[in-house]
């Protein structure tokens, strides 16, 4: 279960303060597909990053399962990041040194899990999105879909109870953003994790068991 | 284009980026520091070289008669005066110089000389023509003339004390007149007044002729009558600047290694930071270009970033190396001693406008090609490059060919010519570029081989070969630190150890009994003849060998060493002598050959060459001549040492306190075991290589800037890397020890590709460089210490390098690192 509460976020620019969230409250449930929609400045990037831990709140309190993330210690943020949550980006944020495989196993290196036994949970992952012929291909070598298909491959490697994504099909065509969504859900019902993505595309927007739409920073709606 | 989007794409940078900015500066400055600073140094040991080869005569006389070790008789004067042939000379000046030591009212004792003129008569000798004592009120009435430092000391004191042989004469500071000159720590009085002091009325150093129409005839004319007074010698003002020319040429040889690297360090820094800064800034870029700038206004407004750091860096370079001057000294000849150097203090313009040059030119040059990369770009393609600079994979594989076809063919070059010190320097400019091509492809090999159990320091490997070229120029300035550490401590190694090895081959003795205070100052001689009488009533002495050196002997235009001592009775020849190794070579004389010397009492004899041997006095030759031979020859009036070997099972501790009893009497004398005079030797070399230490530790420590720089610059780079990692799951430590990853691969293929470096060097300076400009053939000695020394600096310096980096890292927000690449 993820709890919000009363969730407010300022940011400061220069001398003025800016409101990026204002008491936000909400419950989703497990394994819940949940997809934030709203105009540029509304916040959803915002309330993505605090979910994600990039960020704190300022007032409120949120809770991802047992994690509370007004006040993690470093190591507590650390374990979170590797076990509990995954995060895919608009820009995919791959290393271009590493082959697919090893940019999938990332997460797994850094939880200290072998290097075989990282490789043949990567190898499975990449399975999942349909990459099993593209893993030594380093990411300068695939298609900006494939790129995403490995980012994607990343995030769940972990089996991570929450995925976020920040605007996966931004950067993608409408044809491959159609595929990794299908590869998003198809993921979502195998691992059951809960999936919130951030999205400008109403159509996205729409496939959500939950629906929220965010506006200057306060939730207009959830459906 | 607006003025002020200039000024802002300038200027904001460089306030936004002050850590960054602040290392270049550092470093540049630094490597420019080092260079005038060595330079000043030796336009001033130059300077000082001249003057008191000239006898700190600043007249511009044509000739110059002096006594071979003697002084010169009056009567010379006269009879060039009235001979109708050398009508030509308008004007003959005698001089009287004496080396005097003089004892300031606080206790400072200086040795100083002091020059003897016809003051009234011919005014004063003086490099500044607008001084002179006629019209210099200070001087009108006053009994001596100090130059301007030597003045300058005396403001602090109420009087100074001459002692003159057998007189000690006190003058009071109101006595003291200015003598307006440019350097140089000297007294000037009228000659008879001088004569009087030294109680001898016809004693002449020097007699300096000035003709307007000087000629070979002419210079016969004179000849014809120094020939009736043995022991005199005429040089032209060119002769005598030749021979300074001599003296000069190994203290030339370290400034130019100083100065070369020095000044590469300096553009290696400029080239460094400036390599990664086009990528840095090229969103920047890609707005200006989209916003109507042309390639022009782009070209110029990159390179006007590199003559932003440059120029700075340089003037700041410029004022700490005259500022820093006694930290970056450099040891000058042994002709002259540091206080007369010291006192040359005129601003070097022509070295600040050349640093300036080379600094400005070599931040231009640094910056062209990024500037024209900047210029070319579309915007489109400013904006969707990425931040790798990686090379392709056939260029990894040129630089290795084009480096190995540098570094092989440059030892052909080097061991190829005899005597051309000029191709070994080439030889070695060739070796260093070709090892600097080396780093691209030794990156991708670390690359190759880091552990792949360990992922973050892999990751901080392979980002290295995202920037191949800002990196190999900041491994590159640690690989030429670490190069020339090597080289220079084997150098030193090499001199020491072959010193040394003859020290104990050629004094099997035990005790050496030395003058201190000669030898402090440089004199000859110093102890007295009745201490062989002293010592042969002594029953524990075996054998006693005294011996002489005269270390400025001139012949010719040439300068050497005289070294007599006692010969074994084989070798014991009419008119023969031995000769330093170094001296042959340099000279290509050999066995049987003839040598002229010039000697005191019986005018010039041709000596005959017996053989060579090693010898390390004086890297210009030695003559090495029986003592017997010496003493009919030049007179002995005392030695420089006696050497004393003592029987077996004596206890040489009660011997020592024995002599020094006995010696009481003579005050300045010290006895000297065999470690002693190992240290004594030791010293001087010490003094010749100091300047070096300094260049060490200074190479050493602008390459830990440059890794520290490189580190840093790549931080922001890097910065969606460690945002990634962290959102990943990387602790602290991991991230840590990425960025570590990173410093070490630059300082471990810097240090690497350095010792290579000093291992290919090494030969080039000991067997070319070394042996052609001095002679010598050393006994290798490599300084092992080092290598412990390097492998604990180079993870201390990665580890230094990557904490400032890290701090900024998890100081900086990772909403802001994601949201600014979004």
């Amino acid at each position: 279960m993820i709890r919000i509460q009363n969730l407010e976020k300022n940011y400061r620019i220069g001398n003025s303060s800016i409101t990026a969230l204002k008491n936000i409250n909400l419950e989703v449930s497990n394994s819940q597909f949940v997809t934030l929609m709203g105009p540029s400045g509304s916040g959803k990037s915002s309330l993505l990053n605090i979910l994600a831990s990039i960020d704190k709140p300022d007032n409120g309190l949120v809770e991802v399962f047992d994690y509370n993330l007004n006040n993690l210690s470093q190591r507590d943020l650390d374990k979170y990041r590797r076990s509990t949550v995954g995060i895919i980006f608009q820009f995919f944020n791959l290393l271009p040194y590493l082959s697919a495989l090893e940019n999938v196993s990332l997460p797994l290196y850094l939880s200290g899990i072998s290097t075989n036994q990282a490789h043949l949970r990567a190898s499975e992952s990449l399975e999942m999105v349909g990459l099993k012929d593209r893993m030594q291909h380093k990411p300068t070598e695939l298609s900006g879909g494939e790129q995403q298909r490995v980012a994607i491959a990343r995030s769940i490697v972990h089996n991570p109870k929450l995925l976020l994504a920040d605007e996966p099909t931004g950067n993608l065509d409408t044809d491959t953003s159609h595929k990794i969504m299908e590869i998003l859900l198809k993921l979502r019902k195998e691992k059951s994790f809960t999936l919130w993505i951030v999205t400008h595309n109403p159509e996205i927007g729409r496939l959500g068991d939950l629906q929220i739409h965010l506006k200057d920073g306060k939730m207009l709606d959830e459906s | 284009m607006n003025l002020k989007l200039f000024s802002n794409f300038l200027f904001l940078y460089l306030s936004q980026h002050k850590i960054r900015n602040l290392l270049i500066l550092i470093g540049i400055s630094l490597g420019i520091a080092l260079f005038v600073s060595t330079g000043y140094n030796g336009i001033r040991a130059e300077k000082s070289l001249i003057d008191f080869s000239l006898g700190f005569n600043g007249d511009e006389f044509q000739y110059r008669i002096s006594g071979n070790r003697t002084d010169l008789p009056e009567e010379i004067i006269g009879k060039i005066f009235y001979d109708p042939k050398l009508e030509s000379i308008s004007k003959v000046s005698p001089n009287l110089k004496k080396d005097t030591n003089i004892l300031f009212s606080s206790g400072e004792s200086l040795r100083i000389p002091v020059l003897g003129l016809n003051l009234f008569e011919n005014g004063l000798p003086n490099p500044d023509s607008n001084s002179n004592p006629e019209t210099n009120s200070t001087s009108n009435n006053s009994a001596i003339l100090f130059s301007k430092a030597l003045y300058d000391k005396m403001q602090e004191n109420d009087k100074v004390e001459f002692e003159f042989e057998n007189n000690k004469i006190i003058f009071d500071k109101s006595e003291i007149g200015l003598l307006d000159n440019e350097g140089g720590m000297y007294a000037l009085l009228d000659l008879q007044i001088l004569q009087a002091y030294l109680e001898n009325e016809d004693r002449i150093t020097y007699i300096y002729l000035h003709s307007d129409s000087p000629s070979k005839q002419l210079e016969t004319s004179i000849q014809e009558i120094l020939d009736l007074f043995p022991n005199t010698k005429l040089e032209s003002r060119e002769d005598i600047l030749q021979r300074a020319e001599g003296a000069l040429k190994s203290f030339r040889m370290n400034l130019l290694v100083v100065s070369m690297i020095s000044v590469l360090i300096s553009l290696f820094m400029i080239s460094q930071n400036l390599s990664g800064l086009y990528f840095q800034r090229r969103k920047e870029l890609a707005i200006l270009r989209s916003i109507g700038a042309s390639s022009l206004i782009t070209f110029l407004l990159f390179l006007l970033q590199a003559l932003v750091l440059g120029i700075p860096g340089t003037i700041l370079g410029i004022y700490l190396g005259i500022g820093f001057t006694e930290i970056f000294s450099i040891s000058v000849t042994t002709v002259t001693n540091s206080k007369q150097v010291l006192s040359y203090n005129q601003l070097p313009w022509n070295l600040i406008i050349l640093s300036l040059l080379i600094g400005s030119l070599g931040s231009l040059f640094a910056g062209i090609i990024p500037s024209l990369r900047a210029s070319r770009t579309s915007p489109m393609g400013m904006i969707r490059e990425g931040n790798s600079q990686k090379l392709p994979d056939k260029l990894y594989t040129w630089f290795l060919i084009i480096g190995f076809s540098l570094i092989i063919p440059s030892y052909a070059l080097a061991f190829g010519f005899e005597k051309n010190t000029f191709t070994g320097f080439l030889a070695i400019g060739l070796l260093l570029l070709g090892q600097i091509l080396l780093f691209p492809p030794f990156f991708r090999f670390l690359a190759l081989i880091a552990p792949r159990n360990f992922p973050t320091f892999k990751i901080g490997v392979e980002e290295i070969l995202q920037r191949p070229l800002g990196n190999t120029f900041a491994s590159g300035t640690f690989m030429l630190s670490v190069s020339l550490v090597l080289t220079l401590s084997t150098l030193t190694a090499s001199y020491k150890k072959s010193l040394l090895d003859w020290v104990d081959r050629e004094n099997p003795f035990d005790y050496s009994i030395v003058n201190s205070y000669h030898l402090e100052n440089g004199l000859s001689g110093g102890v007295n003849k009745e201490v062989i009488n002293l010592l042969k009533d002594m029953d524990e002495v075996e054998s006693i060998d005294p011996f002489v050196i005269i270390s400025q002997f001139e012949i010719g235009t040439k300068v050497y060493t005289i070294h007599a001592l006692p010969f074994d009775k084989k070798d014991k020849k009419e008119n023969s002598v031995f000769i330093s190794s170094n001296l042959a070579y340099l000279e290509n004389l050999k066995q049987e050959d003839i040598l002229s010397i010039p000697t005191k009492l019986s005018g010039t004899i041709d000596f005959k060459i017996m053989g060579d041997r090693e010898h390390f006095f004086s890297e210009r030759g030695t003559i090495i001549m029986d003592l017997d031979e010496y003493e009919r020859y030049f007179g002995i009036e005392s030695f420089n040492s006696i050497r004393v070997k003592l029987k077996k099972n004596i206890d040489g501790l009660k011997f020592q306190k024995d002599l020094k009893f006995k010696l009481t009497g003579f005050s300045q004398l010290v006895i000297f075991d065999s470690e002693g005079l190992k240290d004594i030797y030791l010293s001087g070399l010490d003094k010749v290589f100091g300047t070096l230490e300094s260049l060490k530790w200074t190479a050493l420590f602008i390459s830990a800037i440059s890794i520290f720089a490189a580190v840093l610059h790549g931080l922001y780079d890097k910065l969606k890397l460690f945002g990634t990692l962290s959102i990943l799951g990387a602790t602290r430590r991991q991230i840590f020890s990425t960025m570590f990853a990173s410093a070490l691969s630059l300082t471990l293929s810097g240090a690497l590709v350095g010792i290579f470096s000093a291992l290919s060097l090494i030969p080039v300076v000991l067997y070319v460089i070394n042996k052609n400009a001095f002679g010598w053939t050393l006994r290798f000695e490599f300084p092992w210490i080092w290598i412990p020394i390097l492998l604990i600096s180079v993870p201390l310096l990665s580890f230094l390098a990557s904490i400032y980096p890290y701090w900024k890292i998890q100081k900086e927000s990772l909403r802001n690192i994601f949201h600014e690449e979004s």
